[in-house]
């Protein structure tokens, strides 16, 4: 088995081409960033907690055991759902388990695989978190070892409770439900987790008044530590090893290893006995339930539409409604919404409240605003938008064999994309002028910006998912995380950024001469930005979609 | 043959190279109208290949395909208009009914006339009728293989490219399919179809193209392709073996 693991990955080394390296790189400079971040923000707050009279020690220790509780919750969530994919609903798992191989070699494989698929994230995130600790607190270098030695058993722990879990949970359940259902909840319990921190204002840290406040937030907060959960244990192993107490250090490293190798054994035992009839149960359940389904009245609804925008338009909505892997989608556009609600609510209490006196530039500082609907229409886009080419999955082959032309393909794609979108941006930003209560003129640039903004937006989307398509996905996170998917959220960052810039001058010129200021003519600027906004929409319209029509022709399946 | 005859499908000098690995040999063949043709070759030949490039599913490396005079990669919308493609593996919308997904095929080919009798018609004759409203992903291999069939003949192509037709078809569909291509051929459609049912194409095809390696080895009808062999008697199977060169091969279990 390590052998066909071992072949499997070095294949996938050498089949890499110069694209998918360049890919690699890239995302390997995004990750680096991330991880920068994560290091320097750490880095702040552990140097301010540290400054902290008296309460410093307890500060730090503090936020260590929320990262550890954390991660702990989400360890467990991710471990449930990868051990339902790997142990139950994989491919492969037909061939394997046809073999004379023994369960004990199976279950060990697949149990490094899901501890793998499901525990990389939270390790990367790890490492510029612990490089944080030891550097603030001048841990020395005895520690980074020490702390791999208490993050292994840490991970374990979890794995082994999600793979109980999930040995009972497909006892009672069918597999496929189960994973869907906790693929769901995992997306919600991320997104509110986001939404929630997004609502506690973190760049208010940037601030050492509010970095107090933070501290206070901290010592107040009831997170459970419990002595009995692993978090605690790792809390305490962690600021032992940091202050070199390694007696303490050996004793709670000991309890993690002793209770990762004991719930090991029981996962193990508890799967001699449990992943036969889980597996039948997970086989018998994959055929899907037979028996009529309901008509829709869609094609009542949607009647006055042409036939072919339709079609389309009915296939990709019943498609969605019956498939739930598509449904954490909504989700996350739900949390998207309630982020840009958030920055809303934010403005006028920060930023305006302190440095605006009047009514002109208070409406300049909603400009921002229009900033924020970009931002969100790009990752509304990038979820919904960018995978609608990928979705047609491995059927893809009847739209390229059919009469539909791949132009008018991309084309309804694109139309049936763009009207909700509209809808919904416009509806967000009339919806927060109102709340903010800003002059007409902002109110015409934010919906003339926001209507070019889900054009080419839907039009980059469209495109880029036509020329980084990834039929074989298996839902459509994977589409929404992938290399094309990066690049679109770039690109489509890139071009608010620059149609926000060429805004920015003939609207700031607008509020100085309606103060009264004397200037001096400025026309010229006004009409160069006017000439860039629409040489830059027509290309961000016209260059992915005839990109997108080349790729799919070109398409070699 | 004739230079003024009038072919359905021409296969001029196709070649295509993925990377270094030639998988189409410049390919020359033509198939007249409402002729069945026989397209053989051992594993990894190019037959799906060969398919693919006709529907213009990979472009070629260089040569072209001509299907009623119009080339694929410049006309490719008047060649998919007349043409019906039965791929190897039935890849469908797994969340829609087999009416839906027929109904969503009559949408993007503009199909206008008696849709519904027409859907009824084939879920009728490939009797899919009492799983009409079910989801595909409850089908087996070969209902979708059906309903694929169904997909491709409710449009009345005039030219049919199929990959394995019978694959996971039970011996009475098989039988139908085999029927309809007999009606369909008397009625002047084209049928193009690649398979290792030997007994299919011996029974079924008027001409037979051999494919190995990329190249064609052998073309022709029954008769032909003997004399090719240089065997008096045998049936396709002992043809095949021979022009394939796979007769020569070392026995799997030697004695001893």
């Amino acid at each position: 088995m390590a052998g066909l693991y071992r072949s499997l990955f070095r294949n996938r080394l050498l089949q890499q081409d110069s694209s998918s390296r360049w890919r690699l790189a890239v995302f390997a400079v995004i990750g680096l960033g991330f991880g920068v971040s994560i290091y320097v923000i750490f880095y702040r707050a552990l140097t301010y907690f540290t400054s902290v009279f008296l309460l410093g020690p307890l500060l730090v220790v503090r936020l260590l055991s929320m990262i550890f509780l954390t991660f702990l919750a989400m360890l467990l969530f991710s471990n449930i759902v990868a051990s339902i994919s790997i142990f139950y609903l994989s491919e492969d798992l037909h061939l394997l388990l046809s073999t004379p191989l023994r369960l004990r070699t199976v279950f060990a494989c697949r149990f490094a695989e899901s501890i793998l698929n499901s525990s990389w994230m939270v390790a990367a995130v790890c490492i510029p978190i612990f490089l944080a600790y030891g550097v603030v607190l001048k841990a020395g270098a005895l520690f980074y070892p020490a702390a791999i030695l208490i993050f292994l058993p840490f991970i374990l722990i979890p794995a082994n409770i999600g793979m109980i879990f999930t040995l009972f949970l497909t006892r009672v359940f069918p597999a496929r439900r189960t994973r869907e259902i906790f693929l769901l909840l995992s997306v919600g319990v991320i997104c509110i987790l986001i939404v929630l921190f997004r609502f506690l204002q973190p760049e208010k840290l940037a601030n050492p008044n509010e970095l107090m406040l933070a501290s206070q937030f901290i010592l107040e907060l009831k997170a459970p530590s419990a002595p009995y959960l692993p978090s605690y244990w790792a809390t305490t192993a962690i600021s032992d090893a940091l202050r070199h107490r390694w007696s303490d250090y050996l004793s709670y490293t000991g309890i993690l290893w002793a209770c990762a190798a004991a719930g090991y054994i029981i996962a193990y035992c508890l799967a001699k006995k449990l992943f036969y009839p889980g597996w039948w149960s997970a086989q018998e359940s994959s055929m899907p339930a037979a028996g009529p389904v309901k008509g829709t009245g869609l094609e009542k609804f949607f009647r006055w539409l042409p036939v072919v925008p339709r079609s389309v338009l009915i296939k990709d909505i019943k498609v969605f409604r019956r498939d739930p892997t598509q449904w954490p989608q909504v989700i996350v556009l739900f949390a998207i919404v309630l982020l840009y609600l958030a920055n809303i609510y934010n403005i006028p209490s920060t930023v305006m409240a302190k440095n605006i006196y009047t009514s002109s530039l208070l409406s300049l500082i909603f400009f921002l605003n229009i900033g924020f609907a970009g931002f969100i229409i790009t990752a509304v886009a990038a979820r919904f938008i960018f995978p609608s080419v990928s979705l047609e999955g491995k059927a893809f082959w009847l739209i390229r064999c059919s009469g539909l032309s791949i132009e008018k393909f991309l084309k309804e794609k694109f139309l049936l994309n763009f009207v909700p979108i509209l809808i919904l941006a416009e509806g967000l930003v009339v919806l927060s002028t109102v709340f903010l209560r800003v002059d007409t003129f902002m109110l015409f640039v934010s919906v003339i910006t926001v209507f070019f903004f889900s054009l080419g937006l839907t039009a980059l989307g469209v495109g880029l998912g036509a020329v980084y398509p990834k039929f074989n996905a298996a839902n459509p996170a994977e589409i929404a995380t992938s290399w094309g998917a990066v690049f679109y959220m770039i690109l489509g960052i890139m071009y608010v950024g620059i149609i926000l810039i060429l805004e920015a001058g003939p609207v700031r010129l607008y509020y100085l001469r309606k103060l009264n200021w004397h200037l001096p003519s400025y026309l010229w600027w006004v009409y160069l930005s006017a000439a860039l906004f629409i040489l830059i929409n027509l290309a961000v319209v016209y260059i992915p979609l005839k990109s997108g029509v080349l790729s799919l022709k070109n398409q070699e399946d | 043959m004739d230079s003024e005859e009038k072919f359905m499908i021409e296969i001029i000098n196709l070649t295509k190279k993925f990377r270094d690995f030639t998988a189409v040999d410049r390919l020359t063949l033509s198939v007249k109208p409402g002729e069945i043709f026989g397209f053989l070759g051992p594993n990894g030949a190019g037959k799906t290949t060969t398919l693919k490039l006709l529907m213009g599913l990979l472009k070629p490396t260089s040569g072209k395909t001509l299907i009623n005079g119009n080339d694929i990669q410049e006309n490719p919308r008047e060649v998919k208009r007349i043409t019906g493609y039965i791929p190897d593996r039935p890849y469908l919308y797994d969340k829609l009914t087999g009416y839906e997904f027929l109904k969503f095929v009559t949408a993007i080919y503009e199909v206008r006339e008696n849709i519904e009798s027409q859907i009824d018609r084939y879920l009728e004759m490939f009797e899919l009728m009492p799983v009409k409203h079910h989801l595909i992903e409850s089908y087996s291999h070969g209902m979708k293989q059906k309903l694929v069939l169904s997909a491709a003949l409710l449009r009345q192509p005039r030219v049919l490219i199929i990959d394995e037709p019978m694959v996971g078809l039970d011996p009475r569909s098989a039988r139908l399919v085999k029927e309809i291509f007999t009606d369909l051929s008397g009625n002047g459609v084209t049928v193009f179809l690649s398979t290792h049912s030997l007994e299919l194409v011996e029974k079924l095809c008027h001409r037979i193209g051999i494919i190995q390696t990329g190249r064609l080895v052998a073309l022709g009808t029954m008769k032909e392709l003997k004399d090719q062999a240089r065997q008096e008697a045998g049936n396709l199977e002992d043809i095949f073996l021979s022009l394939t060169g796979a007769g020569d091969t070392e026995p799997a279990f030697p004695e001893g």
